[in-house]
């Protein structure tokens, strides 16, 4: 924190705004952007209703599974672990007629748990179909829980993400997720620190405000009256004439957000899997990529009847990637170029800022190994960055990107 | 696998069999135009800020540095009137000797300004006109580096040196050097090149002036041509010489920030140069002629000495010269030149400062060279070839010659009669001096009967020898200063050899002569010195 400090600090003299005023200000809207959702953050102290804690909505986990057949026993049997009252609960896997082994894994997890309900697919149809056709089977639930096929749900994180929808306003509540492997790959533990600031803080900056962008599709429960008349909607999208097929989550997320309040739970948590290696890690930051993009476009519409300070932090989250190509051209090309010197400022403030992270990330989840994440932030810089032109260009393309 | 990795084979909305030929070519024109129309607004995004990016910071950047690569038109037609006659024989006969110091002027900017440093072009090129007319040579930093190791300069040879390195120096003063087939050494304030255009030169400019063999480019500090804060209230002191007033800090700077500041600027002005492609600098020049006060003083000399040859001093307004003091620290003095210098003033200061050779010095026909030991001009009395020396009763009195043109003298011999004694104990004694003012300066006195020969000067003073004399009016002294050792002969007898010491630095001993007397009552005789000869 106070090499972080210093570092703004020299790089912020009078001399410097004199200079370039333009990149002066930049790196202190930066500053207030990063430094500042940790603010709101630490802001965020959930107040629930008190009749939270005796709240008992009938919830239904929906499970969609497509080719999971690795995972797919051990998710359903975290979900069927929960604790929580059997006459008001109901997990549902829907099968999108996986090519492996995956039907065969449920069936055997069902003979286990025999009230397991499972809907086998008939055709494959994408997975906003599938988890929509798992909310036919549960019509009654009045809190409907989307679980990843390959994320571990803790037994009381039901309990516990039910107890924020005690408020009517609620329409949906994001659970936490950390990385189930990140012993796996250096590329696995930077995702680690990534997930962790990414819920721990940029989440609860959002939910200080009721305006969780994306609700993740590891882990998050929705209201069902909040979901039903947009349902149909959010199957049926389409991108350029084409149905959108990723980006369930944050498409999701954004037809609530006009009208309910989405919250994040810090207390309910889940593990997922990550990308061990860095091809599948970058086709699934490109997906991440373009259907941020897509639903950008939307959540912008609706962003600025939010209140001033979220749509602030809000519009600059969609101003600052555009900006950053841009800005790492002169932070390594323009400056050195001209000026002569390696880039040590950008590259020392992007290192603190790292090392910022990675102590808080260390502070809070006491990973002995946290230092090994502090390399995302180089990893953006140098890799990520160039992702968002070519996402764009890509945009149309609906496809998942594998082959 | 699952949806987050692995791809579900989703089917696309049927499309291609069952559509007619026509639609079959729209749907294949319309995407490739929207994928053109795409990869337009991309690489837009991409290339023009990054395009608008460049172009700005070349503007700003360029602007900073096109100075540098500017190089601005000369002024090749500055016409110097024909040099006055009897100037050129004043300077042609000028003193001239091989036990010489450098003759150096400093000169600051040449081009037309109400600045008293800024000589007009004429005037310099005037100046540079009569010291070809008179045979005269430029010099330049091998000459000097030359010197130092113990070489002469050549006759009649004068260093001509410009500061701080202002545009005027290549606009003007450049093509008068070359129009008269002169040299000149330029110190350059290097972190100053190129910086308040049109004001300092580019190192374009330097590089051709480089390249012209005519210049030698040397340092005069990075950044350190500056007032620095030396306290709260916001005085101001020289950079090389002030500790800095730290504001942040609320104090002055360490001896430790103050050495290591100074000598950080010092050494990237050499290697400034050396970066420009310049051979290292080895004189350095300090700015203001700010080089000792206080505390810096010996830390500053220590740096500058351990970062250059030779540092020059400059002495304003009058004809000056370089002691066995300065070479010490490795010191040079230099003679500045100012704009409001007539010609005549300029030679006459030039012939001032010009050194004696022992053998033409003819001291007693040049009484008004002479000087009281402050070296402020007071001629001698010089009567019937005596010079009569009258202290009032009870002092002692003392006479240099031409300090400034003596003042290294390493070998010579002086030998003169002193007297006008009456009787032993009668109260005057009468002096002759050789390497005067140098730490091993000798007297010999002597009195009616009796002499003492003293080495030092009057502070630190030691006596070396003394005997009594056959009672004569006068005695005739004879002091022969060779390299290693003074031979001292009172009438034809030696009666001294003294061993002369290396001086500091390895320049001395070395100094000219003087006479000195001594009354002690009224009755006292006045002390005369007649027969005066340097060889």
């Amino acid at each position: 924190m106070i090499v972080a400090l210093i570092c703004v600090a020299k790089a912020l003299t009078l001399e410097n705004f004199e200079r370039s005023p333009v990149w002066a200000g930049y790196s202190i809207v930066v500053m207030v952007f990063i430094f500042g959702r940790f603010v709101l953050a630490w802001c965020y102290r959930p107040r629930l209703p008190p009749d939270s804690e005796t709240f008992l909505p009938t919830v239904a986990i929906v499970v969609p599974a497509y080719n999971e057949e690795g995972a797919i026993s051990a998710t359903l049997e975290a979900c069927l672990g929960i604790n929580y009252p059997a006459d008001k609960f109901q997990v549902v896997v829907v099968d999108d007629c996986s090519t492996d082994a995956t039907l065969a894994r449920i069936r055997e997890t069902q003979r286990r748990f025999p009230e397991l309900l499972v809907v086998p697919g008939r055709v494959n149809r994408g997975k906003r179909h599938v988890m929509a056709e798992g909310m036919k089977y549960v019509p009654d639930a009045d809190i409907l829980v989307f679980i990843d096929s390959d994320s571990l749900v803790r037994n009381d994180a039901i309990r516990k993400i039910v107890r924020y929808f005690a408020d009517p306003a609620v329409g949906a509540v994001c659970g936490h997720t950390d990385v189930l492997n990140a012993d796996k790959s250096l590329l696995a533990r930077m995702q680690a620190l990534q997930y962790f600031i990414a819920f721990n803080v940029h989440k609860s900056a959002e939910a200080l405000f009721g305006s969780v962008t994306c609700c993740s599709g590891c882990f998050s429960a929705y209201r069902q009256a909040a979901l039903s008349p947009i349902v149909e909607k959010w199957v049926n999208q389409q991108f350029f004439g084409q149905p959108s097929t990723y980006g369930d989550d944050r498409s999701l997320t954004n037809f609530l957000l006009r009208d309910w309040r989405v919250l994040y739970a810090p207390d309910a948590k889940a593990l997922t899997a990550v990308p061990e290696k860095l091809p599948q890690f970058l086709r699934q930051q490109l997906r991440w990529k373009k259907s941020w993009l897509r639903e950008t476009m939307r959540a912008s519409r609706v962003m600025w009847r939010k209140p001033p300070i979220m749509a602030f932090f809000y519009y600059l989250s969609v101003a600052l990637p555009f900006f950053a190509p841009q800005v790492v051209f002169h932070a390594l090309v323009i400056s050195p170029y001209f000026l002569w010197t390696p880039p040590v400022w950008y590259l020392g403030g992007i290192a603190a800022i790292a090392l910022f992270y990675g102590l808080y990330y260390r502070m809070k989840t006491r990973d002995p190994a946290w230092y090994r994440g502090i390399f995302f932030s180089i990893f953006y810089t140098v890799l990520l960055v160039w992702q968002l032109p070519y996402a764009i260009f890509t945009i149309r393309d609906s496809k998942w990107g594998t082959r | 696998m699952g949806y987050a990795m692995s791809a579900p084979t989703v089917n696309p909305p049927s499309s291609s069999s069952a559509k007619p030929p026509k639609r079959g070519f729209r749907s294949r024109v319309v995407p490739l135009l929207v994928t053109v129309g795409l990869l337009a607004l991309i690489g837009g995004y991409l290339v023009v800020p990054a395009i608008w990016q460049w172009d700005s910071a070349s503007d700003y950047y360029g602007s900073l540095r096109a100075d540098t690569a500017e190089v601005s038109q000369q002024i090749t037609d500055v016409v110097a009137p024909a040099s006055p006659g009897d100037l050129v024989e004043r300077l042609r006969t000028a003193p001239t000797s091989a036990q010489n110091g450098p003759i150096i002027l400093t000169y600051h900017d040449v081009g037309h300004s109400s600045s008293p440093y800024t000589l007009a072009p004429e005037n310099f090129a005037s100046q540079m006109r009569l010291l070809r007319d008179a045979g005269w040579t430029t010099v330049g930093s091998a000459q000097i580096e030359d010197w130092l190791q113990g070489k002469p300069f050549p006759p009649h040879a004068v260093a001509i040196t410009f500061d701080d390195g202002a545009r005027g120096v290549w606009k003007y003063a450049d093509p008068i050097l070359a129009a008269n087939g002169q040299r000149a050494i330029a110190f350059i304030i290097t972190g100053f090149v190129g910086t308040r255009a049109p004001y300092y030169m580019t190192w374009a400019e330097l590089a051709q002036m480089q390249a012209s063999g005519r210049w030698d480019l040397e340092a005069h500090t990075h950044v350190g041509h500056v007032q620095v804060p030396t306290d709260a209230a916001g005085d101001q002191g020289p950079f090389l010489t002030s500790r800095e007033y730290l504001p942040a800090l609320g104090r002055a700077e360490t001896l430790d920030e103050y050495v290591n500041r100074v000598r950080s600027d010092l050494a990237e002005s050499k290697r400034q140069l050396v970066a420009h492609g310049f051979p290292e600098p080895r004189l350095f020049a300090y700015p203001f002629s700010a080089y000792a006060q206080d505390d810096t003083g010996s830390h500053l000399t220590d740096i500058v000495k351990s970062l250059f040859d030779a540092a020059m001093l400059d002495q304003a307004g009058v004809a000056a010269s370089t002691s066995t003091a300065d070479l010490a620290d490795r010191h040079l003095t230099r003679m500045d030149t100012t704009a409001d210098e007539s010609l005549e003033g300029w030679t006459d200061k030039l012939i001032q400062g010009s050194p004696l050779d022992p053998a033409d010095s003819t001291p007693f026909s040049r009484p008004e060279s002479w000087a009281a030991p402050n070296e402020s001009p007071l001629p001698l009395t010089v009567v019937n070839q005596s010079a009569v020396l009258d202290p009032n009763p009870g002092e002692y009195t003392s006479r240099m010659f031409a300090p400034v043109q003596t003042r290294l003298w390493r070998k010579y011999t002086v030998d003169a009669d002193l007297g006008n004694f009456r009787e032993p104990d009668d109260g005057t004694t009468t002096g002759l001096i050789a390497l005067a003012q140098d730490p091993q300066q000798l007297e010999v006195a002597v009195g009616a009967a009796n002499f003492q020969v003293t080495e030092g000067g009057a502070e630190n003073s030691r006596m070396l020898a003394s005997g009594a004399l056959p009672v004569q009016v006068s005695h005739h002294v004879t002091i022969k200063v060779e390299t290693e050792s003074a031979l001292i002969s009172v009438d034809g007898r030696q009666v001294l050899s003294v061993a002369l010491r290396p001086a500091a630095g390895g320049f001395g001993p070395a100094g000219g002569i003087a006479l000195s007397a001594n009354r002690s009552h009224v009755a006292s005789p006045v002390p005369v010195v007649s027969r005066l000869t340097v060889s």
